[in-house]
């Protein structure tokens, strides 16, 4: 085992109750191939990492203003003068100007509030390992345990295989959390180490799945397909995108995908679309084009399980 | 999804009487001080402990007694539910102020229709009478005289405001321990008359050495034996009085049934649930009003009064439903007596009770459920359950509960006490048996005895009606500033806000060559306010035990009887004394602030720090920035800072558990703050974590607040540091979750998995509230439609929305710990 190699980690988080069974640490990579239109984490979409400003941090140019100075490109702009956190009066903030900024990061290196930062960082397989076995108290009993997820685990894939394999070692529960978007050689070298798949489905229609992730699904689906020959334990996840993916017709497909080949599933699972990311878009400067659309009713999702029932029995609304 | 049953058509009526009870508002009642003043101004020179016992017979024999309709169980403090009481004895400045006020302030103060007490103009009269009589008679009038002069040069040292608290004196008599209900539920008064008479025999004509003061002590008990089954009796008789012309038939047969049992127990040993139930509400009354109440714990009710419910439930005498309208109206029963806590417009503890400058609260009732029985097997039975439901389902404010978890506590008690947490804002609150028990024996407790402990006050661990633990300090608060010494540390003694300079010359933050240096002065000054503050204590605790025997709560203490002493002289079986620190995230972030930036970085010098700190960081944001977002903090499983704070906490603990009190019992160290925290951060000069002057501290073991960025394992992993198993005033850790990370089945699985791992791994308390930001956002905009949105603060439940705006926002900035989806 190489405790030595890196990943480029945007996040891990502990207690992570939502990606897999039990209580979980989820360590989340960077780098997406796909670029869905409703992505909460579009941080981890970039394989590079991107510049990430969170304006309350800022001390404002009035302090401060190291950032301006230093960048070759004059991306940094003054803002507005608005509130502070930090501050009785009010002071002006910076603003990156997106065509301008090349993600050099030079100005994370003098911003000493941290409001400029690198959207993640470079990790050896050692610290990340330190970690879990921290947290194990926390998953043995409950079922739990590590869940890699991103971006695509997968787009790191020697670096994905090594730390399933080092938390297998430990005797850590698995998870891998995939779009499933990889060639199958990448994906079959996961096997021996992951216990469950986290495995998206986000379209059934390919033209429709390369308008709103940027990506066709055949892969995706013959993937998946090929995962549940080989053993593999699957559990589905379904976002739901009012207007996007809950027609009847589409639906339907899903539940007919996961029936042919239902002796792998565990479970799936229907997630609501959910705004969480929004304040996220605005830090990387990026637009989020569903920014008006609602989250589906709790109605509704109660409407699209009894729906799916007629293909899978065990569903869940997460 | 789980649901709570709604409550039986009877308890919903009671429930609606007693909201509208008073228009929802809380009455003023004069009528304790009004018999009390009358009895002290006739018999001025009588012994105090027989003054008390007589007292409280005088108060027993001329209350009002109050049966209404709908009741199941009766007793009130006031003429009427839901009123208050004062106790003059204690303090009468605020109340002469009050009643002396012009009419138009005083009826705009007590009589609007927004005022949060009623006082009536009768009332004022009588107030305004007594508090002429008791403004210079009352204890705190006499503090000054009672109180070393030496501790008076202490004020406002910023460490311990012990000694700048003297108002307080006024609101908040003496309690924090749990009565002895058990002995008076098996054996009653007669039985504890029984033990008096044969030790006064023993006396007669033969009174040695000390013996002269048991022989009054026995005689003052005595008395108050006689004031139990007096008041007994005299509900007993409105019942009988009642039932006679009663025309509804159930009613009058339940009424005489009442009148019955009513006339049987306090004198003799309970029979049933429902007499084990009276009795206690019974005793609870009499205790309250001889003031020995704040913090009065019920202990393991489910215990000692659950057993009789299982034989009756397997004898076919009583039915589930019926056990369960019990303990709905037994919680009820406990909201209708409140007590004035303290009486102060600009003090925060005042606030946090009600918000309003007046505050009331019921005595910090406490329940402790479920754990382990004295041989070690499960303790909970279907009393357990019952009481968990009714936590659950009914909203109250008051009491707090805790349920005791051991390694096999049953799962439907498990799932019920987290799906009642989750329901009402973090009521009942987990506390870890295989961790308390170990550490009362090593405290001294008998192996029973410790398996035996409930929870009193807020967290702290304490004997079942045989230990004195004033776990709330003797009479008045001791929350402990532990940020004070850094304070002192950085300003060679001085307190920059106050100008208090009382403090050991250590020297100023500039003048340390390491941080070494820094870290042993940081030491001495600890040491050194830790024992003032001790010493403010036991002096304190002679006052009371001069003024105020606690002679009706000695009454029936184990240990107490059998010693002819009073709890206050030493008489009960364990003692103990609570000192509590507060603010040890910022202490370990401080500490670490200094080495880092300082010593190990060089980053700035001392003394650039030590003006960023005069500065209160104006001009110092990058500095402060940094320290923010690029210094370790402790919450974050970070071993550099939190082993800083673990040393800290030690080092405080080991000092207090080393100390003695006037009992002959040892002092112990704990770590919660209720909202003390804001109240010292208030009082706080800046310091080196980053905190500004007047910003609020770290509360409990936590981190500062929003601090803790690793999420909720790494928060824990760190405060499992901590020596948790020898902090003997107990601890509390508070977790906040949104509602999508704790719902359905699995959600709950996932508490319970992670409370007993944090058990497991060494974590003494922990209790959570599920409510969203949101929810508590738009609770702040519009308080009118989310009146009944409960949170949890320390030891105790509170309407969000009456706390103050700074409470409020303090709660908000708790980090919420979600994981995103
Ligand atoms: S360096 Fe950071 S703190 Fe300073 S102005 Fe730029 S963004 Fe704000
Ligand atoms: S990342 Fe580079 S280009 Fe972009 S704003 Fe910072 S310094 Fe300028």
């Amino acid at each position: 085992m190489n405790l030595e190699i890196t990943g480029r980690i945007y996040d891990i988080q502990g207690f992570s109750v939502h990606d897999g069974p039990g209580i979980r640490t989820s360590v989340f990579l960077s780098g997406c191939p796909l670029s869905c239109l409703w992505c909460h984490n579009p941080e981890a979409i970039p394989f590079q990492y991107v510049l990430s400003y969170t304006s309350i941090k800022c001390i404002g140019i009035e302090k401060c203003g190291s950032c301006m100075s230093v960048c070759n490109f004059g991306a940094i702009k003054k803002s507005k003068l608005s509130n502070s956190q930090l501050l009785e009066d009010k002071i002006t903030h910076v603003e990156i100007d997106r065509t301008k900024c090349t993600n050099c990061l030079k100005c994370t290196t003098v911003c000493k509030a941290k409001a400029l930062i690198p959207s993640g960082q470079d990790m050896k397989l050692g610290e990340i390992m330190n970690k879990l076995m921290k947290d194990k108290a926390y998953f043995n009993g409950s079922g739990g345990g590590l869940t890699v997820s991103g971006g695509e685990a997968l787009s790191q894939i020697e670096f994905t295989v090594e730390l399933l394999k080092a938390a297998k070692s430990e005797n850590i529960h698995t998870c891998l959390d995939t779009t499933g978007f990889a060639s199958w050689e990448d994906l079959k070298k996961t096997l021996p180490y992951v216990d469950l798949y986290l495995y998206d489905l986000k379209h059934m229609d390919s033209n429709k799945h390369k308008e709103f992730t940027g990506v066709p699904n055949e892969k995706i689906l013959s993937n998946a397909t090929k995962l549940a020959k080989e053993g593999a334990k699957i559990q589905f996840r379904f976002p739901i995108i009012p207007g996007i993916n809950d027609s009847v017709d589409n639906l339907r497909m899903t539940g007919e995908f996961i029936k042919e080949i239902e002796y792998a599933v565990e479970l799936l699972q229907i997630l609501p679309y959910h705004r969480l990311g929004l304040p996220k878009y605005d830090r990387l400067g990026k637009i989020n084009i569903l920014k008006d659309l609602d989250s589906p009713s709790d109605a509704d999702m109660e409407k699209h399980k009894n729906f799916l029932e007629a293909y899978f029995p065990n569903i869940q609304i997460h | 999804m789980f649901k709570f049953a709604p409550v039986s058509p009877r308890i919903n009526t009671l429930m609606e009487k007693r909201l509208a009870a008073n228009k929802g508002r809380t009455i003023l009642d004069a009528e304790r001080t009004q018999i009390y003043t009358e009895y002290y101004k006739v018999h001025e020179s009588e012994p105090i402990m027989l003054k008390r016992a007589h007292c409280l017979y005088e108060w027993c024999s001329r209350k009002t007694i109050l049966v209404e309709d709908e009741d199941i169980f009766v007793g009130q403090i006031g003429r009427t539910y839901r009123s208050l009481n004062s106790f003059v004895e204690w303090d009468a400045t605020w109340l002469y102020e009050a009643t002396h006020d012009d009419d138009t302030s005083f009826k705009k103060a007590w009589q609007g229709s927004d005022s949060f007490a009623y006082m009536s103009d009768s009332d004022r009269e009588i107030f305004r009478e007594a508090s002429e009589y008791w403004l210079d008679k009352s204890l705190s009038a006499r503090y000054v005289e009672s109180i070393p002069p030496i501790l008076q040069k202490f004020q406002g040292n910023g460490c311990s405001d012990f000694f700048a608290r003297k108002p307080n004196l006024g609101g908040v008599p003496q309690g924090h321990y749990c009565p002895n209900f058990q002995k008076i539920i098996s054996i009653g008064f007669g039985g504890i008359k029984k033990e008096i008479q044969n030790k006064m025999d023993d006396l007669q004509g033969k009174i040695y050495g000390k013996d002269a003061y048991k022989f009054l002590f026995y005689q003052s008990a005595d008395i108050v034996c006689d004031a139990a089954i007096l008041f007994s009796k005299r509900y007993a008789e409105e019942c009988n009085k009642q039932a006679q012309n009663h025309t509804d038939p159930v009613r009058k047969a339940e009424l005489k049934r009442m009148a019955n049992s009513l006339n049987w127990i306090m004198e003799n040993p309970a029979r049933t649930a429902w007499e084990a139930l009276q009795t206690v509400i019974l005793y609870q009354i009499m205790l309250i009003a001889d003031g020995q109440q704040h913090g009065l714990s019920q202990g393991r009710i489910d215990q000692y009064a659950g057993w009789f419910a299982e034989e009756e439930l397997s004898a076919g005498t009583l039915t589930l439903e019926e056990l369960q309208d019990y303990s709905d109206a037994f919680y009820l029963k406990l909201n209708d007596n409140l007590i004035q806590v303290r009486m102060s417009s600009n003090d925060m503890l005042s606030k946090m009770y009600s918000g309003k400058g007046y505050s009331y609260n019921s005595g910090g009732h406490h329940f402790t459920l479920g754990g382990v029985k004295k041989d070690g097997s499960d303790a909970s039975n279907a009393l357990t359950r019952c009481m968990l439901n009714t936590t659950g389902r009914m909203f109250l404010a008051d009491p707090s509960v805790d349920i005791r978890i051991h390694k096999n506590t049953p799962s439907d008690v498990w799932e019920l006490a987290i799906e009642s947490s989750k329901a009402c804002g973090g009521v009942p609150s987990f506390e870890n048996d295989d961790l308390i028990i170990p550490m009362l024996v090593k405290r001294g407790r008998s192996l029973e005895d410790a398996r035996d402990y409930c929870i009193i006050g807020c967290v702290e661990p304490s004997g079942s009606g045989n230990e004195w633990s004033a776990s709330g300090g003797p009479g008045s608060e001791v929350f402990f500033n532990l940020l004070g010494p850094v304070i002192m540390a950085i300003h060679n003694g001085k307190n920059p806000l106050t100008g208090f300079d009382g403090g050991l010359k250590t020297g100023y933050l500039y003048d340390y060559v390491t941080f070494e240096d820094f870290k042993s002065a940081f030491e001495a000054q600890l040491k050194y306010f830790l024992d003032w503050q001790i010493t403010g204590g036991n002096c304190f605790e002679l006052m009371y035990s001069q003024y105020f025997p606690a002679i009706v709560a000695s009454t029936t203490m184990d240990n107490c009887v059998e010693t002819g002493k009073d709890a206050l002289q030493g008489g009960c079986k364990y003692n103990s004394t609570g000192l509590t620190g507060c603010g040890i995230g910022n202490v370990a972030d401080s500490l670490m602030a200094i080495k880092k930036l300082c010593f190990d970085d060089k980053i700035v010098t001392t003394r650039e720090l030590y003006d960023a700190l005069i500065a209160n960081w104006e001009g110092y944001e990058d500095l402060h920035q940094q320290i923010t977002f690029d210094i370790p903090h402790y919450g974050n499983d970070i071993d550099e800072v939190d082993q800083l704070g673990v040393w800290a906490m030690k080092l405080a603990n080991d000092h207090v558990s080393a100390a003695t009190n006037p009992r002959g019992g040892n002092w112990a160290f704990g770590t919660f703050t209720m909202t003390v925290h804001v109240d010292y951060g208030s009082k706080t000069d800046a310091t080196p974590d980053g905190r500004k002057r007047g910003e609020a501290l770290a509360e409990a073991i936590s981190s500062r607040q929003g601090f803790d960025r690793s999420g909720v394992i790494s928060y824990l992993n760190t405060v499992t540091k901590l020596p948790q198993n020898i902090l003997g005033n107990g601890d509390q850790m508070n977790l906040r979750f949104s509602p999508s990370c704790v719902s359905g089945k699995e959600g709950v699985e996932k508490l319970r998995h992670l409370i007993s791992t944090y058990f497991d791994e060494g974590g003494m308390e922990v209790q959570f509230n599920v409510v969203d930001t949101q929810t508590l956002y738009k609770a702040q905009e519009n308080p009118d439609d989310y009146r009944n949105l409960i949170v949890r603060i320390a030891g105790f439940s509170v309407y969000f929305v009456e706390m103050p705006k700074v409470l409020q926002d303090d709660f908000i900035s708790r980090t919420e710990h979600m994981a995103i989806s």
